[in-house]
């Protein structure tokens, strides 16, 4: 990672937050300003703040801390990470003809993400998580405009992300009367401390089950996810997009600071729950599944499975389990942006499987370009999510919970079924009418699908085995030094 | 101390309970704001005054006085809202119950306070008066809290101006810049009508 400015890592929500609010004043004082000019201005912006938390890895400048905000390897990881997504997604919808608080919203959501993965106090990462959600309400709403869908589905979503929200203070207050703090650190530091207390553990373990509850929301986990399938319908294709990879990154790295921090002494406990929702979530995604019709709801089941998979991993708590879940949910963002990019070129629309059929004589690019992500999302050898899911099913092995890799293999069996069919629908079918599918032309989405596919094909060689030992060598640092004294696995695709 | 605690969660509980099952949206809202009263006594029991007398100016004298007014214009068909809750009723009591259940299980079995510096002893300023105990740490410890809450607010702004604002045509608009331009000359005639014909 290059940094050209000397920019601290401590300034990348301040810079994002300040241009933000430039933003702000200039699309209220520029008549000509439109969603495309603050977007433009926005990718200058996002690469200034992914220079700043760049600079972590640069200069190796260790852990830079403000009140209630902490720097570190894994925050400017996650910094650039949604940064660069965030580029890409800009790159995508640049042409499209948004309300120009389109761009604000998101961005908006992008801050409350930052502050999510750099937050060292549960004060502070409630504030990212209601910036993220609320950001995320009004912009599903606000397409109500052209799809009335999409004002239920924003509905929904608000309902249901406020009942969580609710739950999460709950377990907040029940760990703030306990104990008395808010900060990650001291809050560790008591808990294990009192370990062995265990009826007063019994409060703290509801607290930080009820603050899951967020997060299972959040990641659209069984038996939290009844938000997904509609909202993913009446959505517009971008926004879909958008809802399916950022948050999905950013929920996961701040579970990972929370469950690798205060709530490691409890995970004895919270590792149980979390495995029983992760094969519940992974067996639920692949079965109902199966009984879609339509391409989104398809989209969001599996998504349903694939979250099933970062928490089991997460579930572990050893390096190589967290590690390879960050590793895993990157690789899924990435997956799907691709997928709904392409898609985009399809229709802006919900699509049934007869809308996709023969789509390869439309446009063969296109349809091998999905095939790909669908095959790498069905966990197929030399794809992405072969190798991903494979460091999720060691990681776990290791720690001897064989059950639930048990249900992770069935949902991967299952769930095969149904990425191809997709396929098969896509390139071995005629076309349902007789003038074959219509392709709308989106300038960036073919480039950008080509990029992820690339990524996704070549994930083994490079940046794979580079970013597994990255994300398993921060999370080793992260974790209480007992496990990370632990022998660490050698994945059958890391360099000798 | 202690009757008095009771005192106040009890009428908290009995307003909660009271917001949700109301048959009447005004109701509603009234036990909300006895829940808001007795919280803010319960604030200022434990020492925190400042804190206690803001929920009662900011949610009593301006959230749930705003809650009333929306409540009272709306046309909400309770009929029709009881008929699409009624079939879940078994569930949402079975699942409330279980909650409650588990939480008063955890009260049995567990000491009331353990360890740190509990949240009695934090909220309680060490010395000064309650505006000069928060003004200590807002702007310092909670700065960056601080400032999130304030995006927070302006992203809720843009979110409800972006919902609610609908640019229609046809509309006469005020342009202030066009009324400051006129001068009495361009608009005003003068006219000296003889008596008894009128102005035709």
């Amino acid at each position: 990672m290059l940094s050209f400015l000397p920019l601290s890592p401590a300034l990348s929500p301040v810079i994002l937050a300040t241009s933000l609010l430039f933003f702000v004043v200039y699309g209220a004082f520029r008549s000509r300003a439109s969603y495309g000019s603050v977007a433009f201005l926005a990718l200058f912006a996002l690469l200034i703040v992914m220079d700043a938390a760049g600079l972590q890895f640069a200069l190796n400048f260790g852990t830079d801390r403000l009140p209630s905000l902490v720097f570190d390897g894994l925050s400017s990881a996650a910094t650039v990470v949604l940064c660069g997504m965030m580029l890409a997604f800009f790159v995508l919808t640049l042409g499209l003809a948004w309300p120009l608080e389109a761009a604000l919203l998101v961005l908006f959501a992008l801050l409350g993400m930052l502050l999510m993965v750099s937050a060292d106090s549960l004060m502070m990462f409630y504030m990212g998580l209601e910036m993220q959600s609320l950001a995320l309400y009004v912009f599903i709403a606000l397409q109500g405009r052209q799809q009335p869908a999409a004002i239920e589905a924003a509905l929904k979503y608000f309902i249901l992300g406020a009942l969580a929200s609710g739950l999460m203070l709950l377990g907040m207050s029940f760990l703030y009367g306990q104990w008395g703090v808010l900060g990650y650190g001291p809050l560790q530091a008591l808990l294990v401390q009192h370990a062995a207390v265990s009826p007063a553990l019994l409060w703290t373990t509801l607290g930080a089950g009820l603050i899951l509850v967020g997060f299972l929301f959040k990641l659209s986990l069984v038996p939290f996810h009844m938000w997904t399938p509609d909202v993913y319908q009446a959505a517009p294709t971008p926004v879909v997009a958008f809802l399916s990879s950022l948050p999905k990154v950013a929920a996961t790295v701040a579970l990972v600071r929370l469950l690798a921090g205060p709530f490691y002494p409890l995970m004895p406990d919270l590792g149980d729950m979390l495995r029983i929702i992760g094969a519940l979530s992974m067996l639920w995604g692949a079965l109902a599944g199966l009984q879609q019709t339509s391409l989104r709801r398809l989209m969001a089941y599996s998504t349903i499975a694939q979250m099933g998979f970062v928490v089991m991993a997460l579930s572990v708590a050893t390096p190589e389990g967290m590690g390879s879940a960050l590793v895993y949910v990157v690789v899924y963002a990435v997956t799907s942006l691709g997928l709904f990019a392409l898609l985009m070129r399809v229709s802006d629309n919900d699509l049934s499987f007869n809308d996709v059929a023969g789509l390869v004589k439309a446009s063969p690019v296109t349809a091998y370009l999905l095939a790909v992500f669908l095959l790498s999302l069905a966990g197929m050898p030399f794809f992405a999510g072969f190798f991903t899911k494979l460091s999720v099913f060691q990681s776990v092995l290791a720690g001897q919970h064989y059950a639930v890799v048990f249900a992770a293999a069935l949902s991967s069996v299952v769930a095969m079924y149904y990425y191809l069919r997709v396929i098969k629908v896509m390139i071995f079918d005629d076309p349902a009418t007789d003038q074959g599918v219509v392709m709308a032309n989106h300038g960036a989405s073919l480039p950008l699908g080509v990029a992820a596919a690339l990524f996704v094909s070549v994930f083994f060689i490079i940046p794979g085995p580079e970013m597994t030992a990255f994300a398993q060598k921060m999370m080793a640092d992260l974790l209480p030094q007992a496990t990370a004294s632990a022998p660490v696995m050698t994945l059958p695709f890391e360099k000798e | 101390m202690l009757g008095l605690f009771s005192f106040f969660s009890f009428f908290l509980l009995l307003g909660a309970v009271g917001v949700v099952f109301s048959r009447h949206t005004v109701h509603a809202v009234l036990s909300l704001i006895f829940a808001f009263f007795n919280a803010a006594a319960l604030l200022i029991m434990i020492g925190a005054e400042f804190v206690g007398f803001m929920l009662i100016v900011v949610y009593v004298g301006a959230v749930a006085v705003l809650f009333l007014f929306v409540v009272m214009m709306l046309d909400v068909d309770r009929d029709a809202l009881r008929s699409a809750v009624a079939p879940h009723k078994k569930w949402v009591i079975f699942f409330a119950a279980v909650f409650v259940i588990e939480i008063l299980a955890l009260v049995a079995y567990s000491p009331p306070h353990l360890g740190g510096a509990g949240a009695m002893g934090a909220l309680v300023p060490a010395q000064g008066d309650n505006v000069r105990a928060l003004g200590m740490v807002l702007y310092t410890t909670y700065a960056p809290l601080f400032y999130a809450a304030g995006m927070i607010l302006l992203l809720a702004m843009i979110g409800a101006i972006v919902l609610t604002l609908r640019q229609r045509s046809g509309v006469r608009r005020q342009n202030i810049a066009q009324q400051n331009a006129r001068r009495a000359e361009d608009t005003v005639t003068l006219v000296n009508p003889p008596s008894g014909e009128g102005v035709i």
